[in-house]
Protein backbone atom coordinates (compact mmCIF):
# COMPACT_ATOMS: atom_id res chain seq x y z
CA UNK A 1 0.00 0.00 0.00
CA UNK A 2 1.35 3.75 -0.73
CA UNK A 3 1.08 5.95 1.99
CA UNK A 4 1.72 9.61 1.71
CA UNK A 5 5.24 10.45 3.80
CA UNK A 6 3.34 12.20 6.42
CA UNK A 7 2.99 8.81 7.66
CA UNK A 8 6.84 7.10 6.73
CA UNK A 9 8.04 9.48 9.53
CA UNK A 10 8.84 11.76 7.27
CA UNK A 11 6.78 14.91 7.67
CA UNK A 12 5.38 16.81 4.97
CA UNK A 13 7.38 20.11 5.11
CA UNK A 14 5.87 22.61 7.23
CA UNK A 15 3.84 19.65 9.28
CA UNK A 16 3.49 16.82 10.98
CA UNK A 17 0.52 13.90 10.87
CA UNK A 18 -0.87 11.87 13.31
CA UNK A 19 -2.33 8.59 11.97
CA UNK A 20 -1.94 6.15 8.74
CA UNK A 21 -4.02 7.68 5.75
CA UNK A 22 -3.37 5.54 3.00
CA UNK A 23 -2.76 8.15 -0.06
CA UNK A 24 -5.91 5.85 -2.00
CA UNK A 25 -5.83 8.19 -5.06
CA UNK A 26 -2.19 6.92 -5.63
CA UNK A 27 -2.99 3.25 -5.82
CA UNK A 28 -5.61 3.47 -8.82
CA UNK A 29 -5.09 4.45 -12.39
CA UNK A 30 -5.07 7.74 -12.80
CA UNK A 31 -6.73 7.62 -15.73
CA UNK A 32 -9.04 6.22 -15.80
CA UNK A 33 -10.24 7.71 -11.98
CA UNK A 34 -9.89 11.09 -14.15
CA UNK A 35 -12.55 10.26 -16.75
CA UNK A 36 -14.97 8.02 -14.42
CA UNK A 37 -14.96 11.15 -12.54
CA UNK A 38 -16.15 13.30 -15.26
CA UNK A 39 -18.75 11.00 -16.42
CA UNK A 40 -20.23 10.48 -13.41
CA UNK A 41 -19.32 12.81 -10.23
CA UNK A 42 -17.99 10.43 -7.56
CA UNK A 43 -17.48 7.50 -9.72
CA UNK A 44 -13.93 8.44 -10.21
CA UNK A 45 -13.13 8.24 -5.79
CA UNK A 46 -15.51 4.98 -5.84
CA UNK A 47 -13.26 3.00 -7.76
CA UNK A 48 -10.40 4.29 -5.84
CA UNK A 49 -12.48 3.30 -3.07
CA UNK A 50 -12.82 6.71 -1.35
CA UNK A 51 -16.14 6.59 -0.52
CA UNK A 52 -16.98 9.26 1.57
CA UNK A 53 -16.06 12.25 -0.45
CA UNK A 54 -17.62 9.77 -3.78
CA UNK A 55 -20.59 10.25 -1.83
CA UNK A 56 -20.01 14.06 -1.41
CA UNK A 57 -19.61 14.62 -4.97
CA UNK A 58 -21.98 12.19 -6.16
CA UNK A 59 -25.09 13.65 -4.04
CA UNK A 60 -23.80 17.30 -4.28
CA UNK A 61 -23.08 17.76 -7.66
CA UNK A 62 -25.55 15.69 -9.61
CA UNK A 63 -27.97 17.11 -6.96
CA UNK A 64 -27.68 20.61 -8.11
CA UNK A 65 -27.23 19.30 -11.44
CA UNK A 66 -30.74 17.83 -11.15
CA UNK A 67 -32.44 20.32 -9.18
CA UNK A 68 -31.21 23.04 -11.17
CA UNK A 69 -33.02 20.79 -14.14
CA UNK A 70 -36.04 20.09 -12.27
CA UNK A 71 -36.70 23.81 -11.12
CA UNK A 72 -35.81 25.21 -15.08
CA UNK A 73 -38.61 22.44 -16.15
CA UNK A 74 -36.44 20.54 -18.29
CA UNK A 75 -35.57 23.42 -20.50
CA UNK A 76 -32.18 24.55 -19.80
CA UNK A 77 -29.89 22.20 -20.88
CA UNK A 78 -29.62 22.23 -24.41
CA UNK A 79 -27.03 23.17 -27.24
CA UNK A 80 -28.12 24.34 -30.67
CA UNK A 81 -26.46 22.68 -33.43
CA UNK A 82 -26.86 25.34 -35.78
CA UNK A 83 -23.87 27.09 -33.40
CA UNK A 84 -20.73 25.89 -34.91
CA UNK A 85 -19.00 25.88 -31.40
CA UNK A 86 -21.42 24.93 -27.90
CA UNK A 87 -22.24 28.20 -26.12
CA UNK A 88 -20.59 28.79 -22.83
CA UNK A 89 -23.34 27.77 -20.83
CA UNK A 90 -23.55 24.69 -22.54
CA UNK A 91 -19.37 23.78 -22.05
CA UNK A 92 -19.94 24.25 -18.70
CA UNK A 93 -22.96 22.25 -18.16
CA UNK A 94 -21.12 19.72 -20.10
CA UNK A 95 -18.41 19.65 -17.38
CA UNK A 96 -20.64 18.09 -15.34
CA UNK A 97 -20.14 14.98 -17.39
CA UNK A 98 -22.55 12.27 -18.87
CA UNK A 99 -25.49 13.69 -17.49
CA UNK A 100 -25.21 16.48 -20.07
CA UNK A 101 -23.77 14.70 -23.31
CA UNK A 102 -27.02 13.91 -24.33
CA UNK A 103 -27.65 17.30 -24.96
CA UNK A 104 -25.04 17.64 -27.81
CA UNK A 105 -26.99 14.48 -29.71
CA UNK A 106 -30.41 16.06 -28.99
CA UNK A 107 -29.24 19.10 -30.51
CA UNK A 108 -27.80 17.04 -33.33
CA UNK A 109 -31.52 15.08 -33.50
CA UNK A 110 -33.58 18.53 -33.63
CA UNK A 111 -31.39 20.01 -36.19
CA UNK A 112 -32.13 17.16 -38.42
CA UNK A 113 -33.89 18.61 -41.55
CA UNK A 114 -37.00 15.75 -40.58
CA UNK A 115 -37.74 17.56 -37.55
CA UNK A 116 -40.11 20.50 -38.52
CA UNK A 117 -43.56 21.87 -37.57
CA UNK A 118 -46.21 19.89 -39.32
CA UNK A 119 -48.41 21.67 -41.10
CA UNK A 120 -51.56 20.43 -43.27
CA UNK A 121 -49.74 19.85 -46.59
CA UNK A 122 -47.56 17.56 -44.05
CA UNK A 123 -50.23 15.23 -42.91
CA UNK A 124 -50.54 12.01 -44.91
CA UNK A 125 -52.24 10.14 -42.60
CA UNK A 126 -54.77 10.48 -39.40
CA UNK A 127 -52.79 11.49 -36.15
CA UNK A 128 -54.40 11.16 -33.01
CA UNK A 129 -52.70 12.88 -30.07
CA UNK A 130 -53.58 13.97 -26.69
CA UNK A 131 -54.55 17.69 -26.31
CA UNK A 132 -54.23 19.73 -23.22
CA UNK A 133 -54.39 23.96 -23.78
CA UNK A 134 -57.51 26.05 -24.28
CA UNK A 135 -60.21 26.88 -26.79
CA UNK A 136 -60.54 30.66 -27.47
CA UNK A 137 -62.97 32.41 -29.16
CA UNK A 138 -62.88 35.56 -31.22
CA UNK A 139 -65.16 37.61 -32.91
CA UNK A 140 -68.80 38.47 -31.68
CA UNK A 141 -70.86 35.81 -29.65
CA UNK A 142 -67.72 34.53 -27.86
CA UNK A 143 -68.63 34.78 -24.77
CA UNK A 144 -69.03 31.85 -22.76
CA UNK A 145 -67.84 29.84 -25.72
CA UNK A 146 -63.81 29.37 -24.93
CA UNK A 147 -62.03 27.74 -21.57
CA UNK A 148 -59.54 25.60 -20.49
CA UNK A 149 -59.87 22.59 -22.84
CA UNK A 150 -58.75 19.07 -22.94
CA UNK A 151 -59.01 15.83 -24.78
CA UNK A 152 -57.91 14.22 -27.63
CA UNK A 153 -57.35 15.52 -31.36
CA UNK A 154 -57.83 13.40 -34.40
CA UNK A 155 -55.86 15.08 -37.69
CA UNK A 156 -56.36 15.01 -41.15
CA UNK A 157 -56.13 16.83 -43.81
CA UNK A 158 -57.55 16.94 -47.76
CA UNK A 159 -55.99 18.18 -50.21
CA UNK A 160 -58.10 20.28 -52.70
CA UNK A 161 -57.64 22.04 -55.79
CA UNK A 162 -55.99 24.97 -54.45
CA UNK A 163 -54.07 24.26 -50.94
CA UNK A 164 -55.36 21.61 -48.37
CA UNK A 165 -58.40 21.69 -45.71
CA UNK A 166 -58.60 20.91 -41.95
CA UNK A 167 -60.64 17.78 -41.06
CA UNK A 168 -60.76 15.82 -37.82
CA UNK A 169 -62.52 16.07 -34.41
CA UNK A 170 -61.68 17.33 -30.66
CA UNK A 171 -63.48 15.53 -28.39
CA UNK A 172 -63.06 16.29 -24.32
CA UNK A 173 -63.67 18.80 -22.08
CA UNK A 174 -64.16 22.98 -22.32
CA UNK A 175 -64.46 24.35 -18.59
CA UNK A 176 -66.65 21.93 -17.42
CA UNK A 177 -68.65 21.01 -20.28
CA UNK A 178 -67.93 17.71 -22.43
CA UNK A 179 -67.63 18.61 -26.34
CA UNK A 180 -67.09 16.45 -29.52
CA UNK A 181 -66.17 19.48 -32.44
CA UNK A 182 -65.79 19.19 -35.54
CA UNK A 183 -61.80 20.87 -36.89
CA UNK A 184 -62.10 22.78 -40.14
CA UNK A 185 -60.65 25.68 -41.78
CA UNK A 186 -57.18 25.62 -42.56
CA UNK A 187 -54.94 26.72 -39.13
CA UNK A 188 -53.07 23.71 -38.51
CA UNK A 189 -49.66 24.39 -36.23
CA UNK A 190 -47.50 20.91 -34.96
CA UNK A 191 -44.60 22.00 -33.09
CA UNK A 192 -41.16 19.56 -34.12
CA UNK A 193 -41.61 16.00 -32.61
CA UNK A 194 -37.76 16.66 -31.22
CA UNK A 195 -37.66 19.76 -28.73
CA UNK A 196 -37.19 21.38 -25.20
CA UNK A 197 -40.40 21.02 -22.98
CA UNK A 198 -42.46 18.66 -22.47
CA UNK A 199 -45.37 19.26 -24.58
CA UNK A 200 -45.23 19.85 -28.79
CA UNK A 201 -47.01 22.64 -29.60
CA UNK A 202 -50.01 22.75 -31.48
CA UNK A 203 -52.77 24.83 -32.63
CA UNK A 204 -56.21 24.09 -34.84
CA UNK A 205 -59.09 25.93 -36.05
CA UNK A 206 -62.15 24.78 -35.08
CA UNK A 207 -65.11 24.14 -37.53
CA UNK A 208 -67.88 26.50 -38.62
CA UNK A 209 -71.49 25.78 -36.22
CA UNK A 210 -75.07 27.11 -37.65
CA UNK A 211 -75.65 28.02 -34.33
CA UNK A 212 -72.96 30.28 -33.87
CA UNK A 213 -72.08 33.62 -35.06
CA UNK A 214 -70.98 33.61 -38.64
CA UNK A 215 -68.01 35.27 -37.71
CA UNK A 216 -67.27 33.63 -34.42
CA UNK A 217 -63.95 32.14 -34.81
CA UNK A 218 -62.72 29.22 -32.69
CA UNK A 219 -58.95 27.87 -32.21
CA UNK A 220 -57.78 25.27 -29.98
CA UNK A 221 -54.43 26.13 -28.66
CA UNK A 222 -52.21 24.25 -26.20
CA UNK A 223 -49.44 21.11 -26.04
CA UNK A 224 -49.39 17.56 -26.78
CA UNK A 225 -47.04 15.62 -24.49
CA UNK A 226 -43.69 14.84 -26.25
CA UNK A 227 -41.96 11.68 -25.25
CA UNK A 228 -38.75 11.80 -22.82
CA UNK A 229 -37.04 10.22 -25.24
CA UNK A 230 -37.43 13.30 -27.60
CA UNK A 231 -37.66 15.88 -24.91
CA UNK A 232 -34.67 15.56 -22.83
CA UNK A 233 -31.96 17.95 -23.08
CA UNK A 234 -33.45 18.97 -26.45
CA UNK A 235 -32.92 22.35 -27.41
CA UNK A 236 -36.40 24.41 -26.97
CA UNK A 237 -37.51 26.93 -29.87
CA UNK A 238 -37.90 30.44 -28.70
CA UNK A 239 -41.62 30.58 -27.74
CA UNK A 240 -40.90 27.68 -24.99
CA UNK A 241 -38.23 29.49 -24.17
CA UNK A 242 -40.51 32.83 -23.79
CA UNK A 243 -43.13 30.85 -21.65
CA UNK A 244 -40.89 29.44 -19.64
CA UNK A 245 -39.19 32.19 -18.78
CA UNK A 246 -42.64 34.39 -18.62
CA UNK A 247 -43.84 31.67 -16.05
CA UNK A 248 -40.68 30.93 -13.88
CA UNK A 249 -39.09 34.60 -13.65
CA UNK A 250 -35.65 34.66 -11.65
CA UNK A 251 -35.97 30.89 -11.06
CA UNK A 252 -35.62 29.83 -14.65
CA UNK A 253 -32.00 32.25 -13.81
CA UNK A 254 -31.63 30.21 -10.74
CA UNK A 255 -32.16 26.83 -12.29
CA UNK A 256 -28.89 28.11 -14.87
CA UNK A 257 -27.11 28.77 -12.53
CA UNK A 258 -27.41 25.56 -10.68
CA UNK A 259 -26.64 23.84 -13.54
CA UNK A 260 -23.50 25.99 -14.10
CA UNK A 261 -21.87 25.52 -10.61
CA UNK A 262 -22.97 21.58 -10.81
CA UNK A 263 -20.58 21.68 -13.86
CA UNK A 264 -17.78 23.81 -12.31
CA UNK A 265 -17.66 21.68 -9.27
CA UNK A 266 -17.27 18.66 -11.27
CA UNK A 267 -13.31 20.40 -12.13
CA UNK A 268 -13.01 20.03 -8.05
CA UNK A 269 -13.70 16.94 -8.28
CA UNK A 270 -11.86 15.28 -10.92
CA UNK A 271 -8.98 17.54 -10.03
CA UNK A 272 -9.16 15.86 -6.57
CA UNK A 273 -9.33 12.23 -8.32
CA UNK A 274 -6.56 12.63 -10.37
CA UNK A 275 -4.03 14.67 -7.62
CA UNK A 276 -5.48 14.19 -4.58
CA UNK A 277 -6.43 17.15 -1.94
CA UNK A 278 -4.79 20.09 -2.49
CA UNK A 279 -3.88 20.74 1.36
CA UNK A 280 -3.33 16.79 2.55
CA UNK A 281 -5.19 14.83 4.70
CA UNK A 282 -6.65 17.63 7.06
CA UNK A 283 -4.67 16.73 10.57
CA UNK A 284 -1.03 17.61 9.61
CA UNK A 285 0.15 19.90 12.54
CA UNK A 286 1.96 22.87 12.33
CA UNK A 287 5.37 22.15 12.70
CA UNK A 288 7.10 24.20 15.22
CA UNK A 289 10.34 26.48 14.54
CA UNK A 290 12.20 28.40 16.66
CA UNK A 291 15.26 30.62 15.82
CA UNK A 292 17.94 29.14 17.97
CA UNK A 293 21.04 29.38 15.49
CA UNK A 294 22.98 32.58 16.33
CA UNK A 295 23.51 33.74 12.45
CA UNK A 296 19.62 33.32 11.69
CA UNK A 297 18.03 36.49 10.39
CA UNK A 298 15.14 35.96 12.91
CA UNK A 299 17.25 36.09 15.87
CA UNK A 300 17.69 39.49 15.33
CA UNK A 301 14.19 40.68 14.68
CA UNK A 302 11.93 42.16 17.95
CA UNK A 303 10.64 39.25 19.68
CA UNK A 304 7.06 40.59 18.67
CA UNK A 305 7.92 39.13 14.92
CA UNK A 306 9.60 36.43 15.86
CA UNK A 307 6.87 35.29 17.86
CA UNK A 308 4.48 35.75 15.22
CA UNK A 309 6.20 33.99 12.74
CA UNK A 310 7.57 30.70 14.31
CA UNK A 311 4.28 28.94 13.79
CA UNK A 312 3.74 28.33 10.25
CA UNK A 313 1.09 27.12 8.20
CA UNK A 314 0.79 23.41 7.53
CA UNK A 315 1.98 22.80 4.23
CA UNK A 316 0.22 20.66 1.43
CA UNK A 317 1.57 16.91 2.42
CA UNK A 318 4.25 15.63 -0.24
CA UNK A 319 3.09 12.06 -1.65
CA UNK A 320 5.41 10.20 -3.39
CA UNK A 321 4.49 7.37 -6.20
CA UNK A 322 5.88 4.08 -6.13
CA UNK B 1 -45.27 40.59 -2.61
CA UNK B 2 -42.02 41.01 -0.60
CA UNK B 3 -42.13 37.39 0.25
CA UNK B 4 -42.11 36.70 -3.63
CA UNK B 5 -38.79 38.16 -4.36
CA UNK B 6 -37.65 36.74 -1.37
CA UNK B 7 -38.50 33.45 -1.99
CA UNK B 8 -35.71 32.68 -5.29
CA UNK B 9 -33.19 34.05 -2.68
CA UNK B 10 -33.65 30.77 -0.33
CA UNK B 11 -32.15 28.24 -3.06
CA UNK B 12 -28.88 29.99 -2.17
CA UNK B 13 -29.36 27.94 1.21
CA UNK B 14 -28.69 24.55 -0.25
CA UNK B 15 -26.57 25.75 -2.73
CA UNK B 16 -24.00 27.30 -0.52
CA UNK B 17 -24.34 23.65 1.71
CA UNK B 18 -23.08 22.31 -1.76
CA UNK B 19 -20.54 24.47 -2.56
CA UNK B 20 -18.94 24.34 0.61
CA UNK B 21 -18.96 20.72 1.00
CA UNK B 22 -17.43 19.92 -2.38
CA UNK B 23 -14.49 22.70 -2.23
CA UNK B 24 -13.63 21.22 1.33
CA UNK B 25 -13.64 17.70 0.10
CA UNK B 26 -11.52 19.01 -2.60
CA UNK B 27 -9.26 20.56 -0.09
CA UNK B 28 -8.67 17.87 2.65
CA UNK B 29 -9.47 14.26 2.68
CA UNK B 30 -10.34 13.14 6.64
CA UNK B 31 -14.10 13.41 6.76
CA UNK B 32 -14.47 14.78 10.26
CA UNK B 33 -12.03 17.64 8.41
CA UNK B 34 -13.88 18.11 5.78
CA UNK B 35 -17.09 18.55 7.76
CA UNK B 36 -16.18 21.18 9.82
CA UNK B 37 -14.16 23.12 7.25
CA UNK B 38 -17.42 23.34 5.23
CA UNK B 39 -19.69 23.95 7.99
CA UNK B 40 -17.44 26.88 8.70
CA UNK B 41 -17.20 27.79 5.11
CA UNK B 42 -20.71 27.62 4.49
CA UNK B 43 -21.43 30.12 7.71
CA UNK B 44 -18.96 32.53 5.77
CA UNK B 45 -20.74 32.43 2.56
CA UNK B 46 -24.30 32.96 4.45
CA UNK B 47 -23.09 35.68 6.84
CA UNK B 48 -21.36 37.57 3.64
CA UNK B 49 -24.48 36.88 1.37
CA UNK B 50 -26.60 38.31 4.26
CA UNK B 51 -24.71 41.43 4.49
CA UNK B 52 -24.59 41.63 0.97
CA UNK B 53 -28.15 41.58 0.63
CA UNK B 54 -29.06 43.56 3.89
CA UNK B 55 -27.00 46.51 1.95
CA UNK B 56 -28.40 46.04 -1.20
CA UNK B 57 -31.65 45.81 0.43
CA UNK B 58 -31.32 49.18 2.04
CA UNK B 59 -29.80 51.12 -0.31
CA UNK B 60 -33.12 50.26 -2.89
CA UNK B 61 -35.43 50.80 -0.20
CA UNK B 62 -38.47 53.06 -1.32
CA UNK B 63 -37.15 52.43 -5.32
Amino acid sequence: MIESNTTSGQPAPGGTADGQHPALWLEANPWIAGILAFLIPGAGHFYQGRWFKGAIYFFCILGTFIGGMKLGEGVVVYHKADTRFPTFWYATQLLAGGIAIPAYFQGLRAANPDNRSVDLAGITSPITIPFEGELKAIGPGRDGVGGPARGTLTITSERLAFGYELGGRFKGTVGDRDVDLPLGGSRLVLGPRIGGGAGRAVEASIGKNPNDHPELQRLLIGTTPRSFIDSFEAPPDQATLNEIYRRLGPRYDMAVVFTLIAGLLNLFAIWDCVEGPAYGFGDEKPRERTATATNSPLATLPAATTAASVTTKPAPAIVQRT
Amino acid sequence: MLLAEIVPTWYLLPLAMVISLVYSASRYELPDVILKRAFRLCMTILIAMSIAFAVLWGLSYGL
